[in-house]
């Protein structure tokens, strides 16, 4: 079918697909969408051509109201995460009411970043920031120790970390201070000598912490005041573990240099 | 308050008002379901990630100014879709990369006819390829369910090219549905067939 022919190939001048999409989007004006109704009320393949459009207009609008996934864990972590960086409102702020036009508005300034990469590392050191304060403030987030994550499988297949392996130096960081550190670790894959996902859920196993690599958001090894570790970040269901272990762990020779869980929300209410 | 409990304006007025947890609640009420939105404009779970986050982090700013007698969650949806059209237009000439036709993306198949999930799936496909300017309109009005002037105002654009762009894109979703059902001739379509659609889907049939 090209432009301005019948679905069949013929070639009808009274009116086209195109031509009774603009009828059937309310395009044309009175007198011409009169006509066309017209020569279209005898044609069968007219009304074939108008049920489809009802049938792709009924799609469309199911589209909408359709159940939906949830939103992956790790981006749900991310932004979690990020709201938790941002600093409470304080109240009593005046900002002024947008009309109903305004309330869609043009591109704001504050949001005017190119490069999405810069946006990522920008964003992921608001993460870092902001769990580190409020950790150490204990404001809208909570530092918790030893919360058991939920049991998930046991699949060795890929986690949620795409990029690729970083060996950048190790980072210090400090046991009272460790919020600071979650925006250089989150998405790094730097395992040091524990190579991979399986040989930190190895590791972790023999401490007996349950772990996917799904559920790993970034590994990096740092030094945890003054003393070489692997830092790995655990997504759970609001709440980020953060958990350092030496960089010779293993499920055999297992140990836990820090386990900590940072809280991102609010748990999920009971019925 | 308890979290749990409270209504989204109520959580919203104690987020403005200072309450550390409340934007937290609404964010866990809403998050699925505008992360759908962003998806199916985003089409790209990365780029939908960050639009959405752009879009919590504008609303958690922005509680104050939210109005009781509007629903938090249209306002929500309409700060998402916002924050990916600021998105798409600072991206403008990078490609996108379109869903796998099943995945994340995928809202959740159900028992339906086989049929019926074809004409789904033609249509799903064929929304995807469409120029942005006509997914996008056809997004805003027949999808998420804004009305023309709302989408001309969100688009930058008049009320009539927003029509019209809606239909030409929805013919070319219509011919691809044609097409499905008989690939040679529209002839060779059964006369009961054609009826049984007549009487399927029957929206409203001239415009909004």
């Amino acid at each position: 079918m090209t432009d301005g022919r019948r679905p069949d190939g013929t070639h009808d001048p009274s009116w086209s697909v195109e031509l009774l999409a603009d009828l059937h989007g309310g395009v044309l004006d009175p007198a011409q969408a009169a006509g066309l109704r017209r020569a279209a009320a005898t044609d069968p393949q007219a009304a074939l051509v108008l049920d489809a459009l009802d049938e792709v207009r009924g799609e469309l609008t199911g589209l909408g109201r359709e159940p939906v996934p949830p939103m992956p864990a790790h981006y749900a972590a991310r932004l979690d995460a990020a709201l938790a960086a941002l600093p409470p409102l304080t109240g009593g702020v005046p900002v002024p009411q947008q009309t109903a036009h305004q309330q869609f508005s043009p591109p704001r300034p504050a949001a005017s970043v190119v490069n999405i990469d810069l946006a990522r590392r920008r964003r992921n050191k608001r993460m870092g920031w902001g769990a580190g304060v409020l950790v150490g403030a204990a404001a809208a987030v909570a530092a918790v120790t030893a919360v058991v994550l939920p049991a998930g499988d046991s699949g060795d297949g890929g986690g949620p970390v795409g990029a690729a392996p970083d060996n950048a130096p190790p980072i210090s960081v400090s046991r009272t201070d460790i919020g600071a550190a979650i925006g250089d670790v989150t998405d790094k894959r730097d395992f040091g000598a524990l190579k991979n996902d399986r040989g930190l859920v190895d590791c972790l196993g023999g401490s007996d912490i349950t772990a996917t690599p799904s559920q790993i958001g970034g590994v990096r090894q740092v030094r945890l005041d003054g003393v070489p570790g692997v830092m790995a970040l655990l997504v759970g269901d609001n709440r980020i573990r953060v958990v350092v272990v030496p960089p010779d762990c293993t499920a055999d020779n297992s140990k836990v240099l820090l386990d900590q869980s940072i809280v991102t929300g609010l748990p999920k209410p009971t019925k | 308050m308890t979290a749990a409990a409270a209504s989204d304006a109520e959580l919203i007025a104690a987020h403005a008002a200072g309450d550390p947890r409340a934007f937290a609640e609404v964010v866990r009420r809403h998050r699925d379901r505008l992360w759908a939105v962003a998806l199916r404009t985003m089409r790209d779970p990365e780029e939908a990630s960050d639009a959405l986050q752009d879009a919590f982090i504008s609303a958690f700013r922005a509680a104050g100014s939210f109005r009781a007698e509007s629903q938090v969650t249209t306002w929500l949806h309409r700060i998402v879709v916002n924050a990916c059209l600021d998105r798409m237009r600072r991206r403008q000439a990078r490609p996108t990369v379109p869903l796998p036709e099943t995945g994340p993306g995928e809202p959740v198949a159900r028992g339906d006819a086989m049929a019926d999930r074809d004409t789904r799936l033609v249509v799903r496909k064929a929304l995807q390829d469409l120029p942005e300017e006509q997914r996008l309109p056809i997004l805003m009005v027949d999808v998420e369910g804004y009305s023309v002037a709302e989408t001309a105002a969100a688009l930058g654009i008049a009320e009539g090219t927003v029509k019209s762009r809606c239909a030409r894109g929805r013919a070319k979703l219509a011919k691809s549905l044609i097409q499905l059902r008989n690939p040679d001739a529209i002839a060779n379509v059964p006369a009961d067939a054609t009826h049984t659609r007549q009487q399927r889907v029957r929206p409203q049939r001239e415009g909004r």
